[in-house]
């Protein structure tokens, strides 16, 4: 997955793997940009329908008609009704407005955990680094899902645990790669001469750390996104994640999979398709921007 | 943690010893250091690459980073034992009271922040004074250091300056709040040769105005003799001389000294011809034999550390003794200290430095 491989190609710590990367970097043409415009678009236009999902839904998401169930597209249903006789199109707003919520938030959970754990750990260096980063090892050697599935079976389904879950499961990438920079900048002149002068600590790795890594960290929160969003609409679709009634589109899923087989296919390609556009499109910005930023190093 | 008035004396280092350990073992970067600095006065570091003057000063300003350490040894200023500061005491005496240039003014300045930024986040790390007075407080520093038009160089970022105003914005940042030492760890080196001598005077002036103490740390006799008062020489990590710079130009009394001093002499008075041809001779003799070290691979600091004088496979008068005991500081004159068994200027008057104390291999030195 595209998260991985930006990890890879980032982590100075496995210097081969850089090297290669650098190797093969793509010539710039013209489809990369192309790509860049088209997957800006599927979020504009995503975030937009999430942001005035209550504006564009046509019913409520939540409302039951049990005699309107499985309902084609048309016919007052713009996209169909589902099992319990809900319209798709307002479930669709609304579940995206709960994915992009959970990307979002439980990206920035993740993104400012690592940052902390892993400048912490570079700045300590000698055995609490080495420490540290055996933790990292333990959690990264745990299965992902099977974290979260456990953790939700525990705590119950609900939007607030989803977020907590996937963001303190997803930490461990971005603590490694800013553990690798924080080491890189402690050594260089301009931090040195900071302690010199007696900079407090907090101001070293805020100030003339913290900057010279952003972009590293900016690459991984995008891809982040497309991570979290994934493993909460698996975390729903196996009935762990958000609760049944809301809508989301891993929900939405969970509860087309036995209708798919008797023709009722808008149930199922409509969230499919929304969650396979809009990760692929965030993933894709984020190659773009990892791209550019390897891009620019190397000048 | 003031335990004593110090009088005239503003620093003593004392048997400093910085080590290095790796999984092949352990390197000693500096080998019982000793020297003392007076209030006011410029002390020159004199050596090579790799002879540990910027370890001294780093282990100085508490910097050494792990895996290395300060494994023994005394570090007193004023009276204050910096060794065992904490790192809240440390923050307070870094930049207020003894403050650091150094070498390369370019890399020394975070990139993504301007002068004006950095200048005033010093000033305001040690004063609490509100931004505006910190503002005048630079802009005046820089004045002093003569720099044009502070107030807009305040807005530069480093790339936009030159060289050589970036390492005077360095050295008035350094010398912003009165330090009483400033430690200058070759801050001449990535300039040019005019710029250089400007510097030097720049730093010589304001040293004057503030009456600070300076530690100047370089590879050059020349700047060296220009504006120290005493010379402490090393190599490969020990003090191999220390005197005035008098005594030191005059009477070299180390045979290493004696041969920095002669490449240095060689290169100013010969012709431009015979420079090249000296230069490359002279390049040679110190590739192979001083820089390199013929012993053990080729890094200049042994990783045995071993006994014996650290100069001893390079020197004319080199015997058996010299290659198993390790020469203590002697006083060939008042003020005059070498480590070696047969200095130069002859040992018949050399009595040991701190007498009684210092006996090598069970010998008593006499």
């Amino acid at each position: 997955m595209g998260y991985n491989k930006a990890v890879s190609g980032f982590s100075r710590a496995q210097e081969g793997d850089t090297e290669k990367k650098r190797m093969r970097l793509p010539e710039k043409h013209a489809s990369s940009n192309l790509k860049i415009v088209i997957s800006l678009i599927i979020i504009g236009v995503v975030a937009f329908l999430s942001i005035g999902a209550p504006y564009f839904a046509s019913a409520d998401p939540l409302a039951v008609d049990l005699h309107n169930v499985l309902q084609p597209p048309g016919q007052g249903h713009l996209l169909g009704t589902d099992e319990m006789g809900r319209d798709v199109w307002s479930r669709l707003l609304h579940g995206g407005r709960v994915s992009v919520l959970v990307g979002f938030t439980a990206m920035l959970v993740s993104i400012c955990l690592g940052t902390v754990y892993g400048a912490f750990s570079g700045y300590a260096g000698g055995i609490i680094d080495r420490l540290m980063m055996r933790g990292v090892d333990v959690m990264l050697a745990l299965p992902n899902l099977f974290i979260v599935i456990v953790f939700m079976a525990v705590a119950g389904p609900s939007l607030f645990n989803v977020i907590l879950i996937i963001g303190f499961t997803g930490w461990m990438q971005t603590a490694r790669l800013v553990r690798t920079e924080v080491l890189s900048l402690k050594q260089r002149e301009f931090v040195l001469a900071a302690r010199a002068a007696g900079t407090p600590l907090w101001k070293q790795i805020v100030k003339h750390m913290l900057p010279h890594f952003a972009p590293t960290v900016t690459v991984m929160a995008t891809v982040g996104v497309g991570h979290a969003m994934l493993t909460e609409t698996t975390a729903s679709f196996l009935g762990l994640g958000i609760p049944p009634h809301q809508p989301s589109w891993g929900n939405m899923l969970m509860g087309a999979q036995s209708y798919v087989l008797t023709g009722a296919w808008w149930v199922v390609v409509f969230p499919g398709a929304m969650i396979v556009l809009t990760v692929m499109a965030v993933t894709l910005l984020g190659d773009w921007l990892e791209e550019r930023y390897l891009r620019k190093r190397n000048e | 943690m003031r335990t004593e008035n110090t009088g005239n004396l503003l620093l003593l280092v004392d048997n400093l010893s910085v080590c290095f350990s790796s999984s092949r073992g352990t390197v000693q970067a500096l080998k019982e250091v000793g020297f003392s600095l007076s209030r006011g006065s410029i002390l020159a570091l004199l050596g090579e690459s790799g002879s540990g003057k910027s370890t001294l000063a780093r282990a100085i300003l508490g910097l050494i980073n792990p895996p290395g350490k300060i494994c023994s040894g005394l570090v007193n200023f004023e009276g204050i034992d910096l060794l065992q500061l904490s790192s809240r005491e440390w923050r307070v005496l870094r930049g207020k009271e003894i403050s650091m240039v150094f070498q390369d003014p370019l890399t020394s300045f975070d990139p993504l922040w301007t002068i004006g930024d950095q200048f005033l986040e010093f000033i305001r790390a040690h004063e609490k004074i509100p931004v505006r007075q910190a503002r005048r407080v630079a802009v005046e520093m820089m004045h002093r250091a003569r720099l044009p038009e502070a107030e807009k160089l305040l807005k530069l970022y480093p790339f936009q300056l030159s060289g050589g105003m970036r390492q005077r914005v360095m050295i008035a940042m350094a010398m912003a709040l009165n330090p009483k030492l400033l430690i200058a760890d070759e801050p001449t080196t990535a300039l040019d040769a005019t710029v250089q001598a400007e510097i030097i005077e720049e730093m010589r002036v304001l040293q004057r105005e503030t009456g600070s103490s300076i530690i100047l740390i370089t590879h050059d006799p020349g700047v060296a003799a220009e504006i120290a008062d005493t010379v402490l020489v090393m190599y490969k990590g020990r003090v191999v001389e220390w005197a005035d710079v008098w005594s030191i130009y005059d009477r070299p009394a180390h045979p290493y000294t004696a041969f920095l001093l002669s490449i240095f002499n060689d290169n100013l008075c010969a012709g431009k011809k015979e420079i090249s041809d000296k230069t490359l001779l002279l390049n040679n003799r110190i590739g192979t034999g001083l820089n390199r070290g013929h012993n053990k691979g080729n890094t200049s600091v042994n990783l045995d550390g071993g006994d014996g004088c650290v100069f001893c496979r390079h020197c004319d008068s080199t015997d058996s003794y010299c290659l198993h005991y390790s020469p203590p500081m002697i006083e060939v004159e008042p003020g005059h200290q070498v480590a070696c068994w047969y200095p130069l200027t002859g040992r018949n008057s050399a009595k040991p430095v701190g007498e009684g104390k210092v006996s090598v291999g069970g010998h008593r030195i006499t």
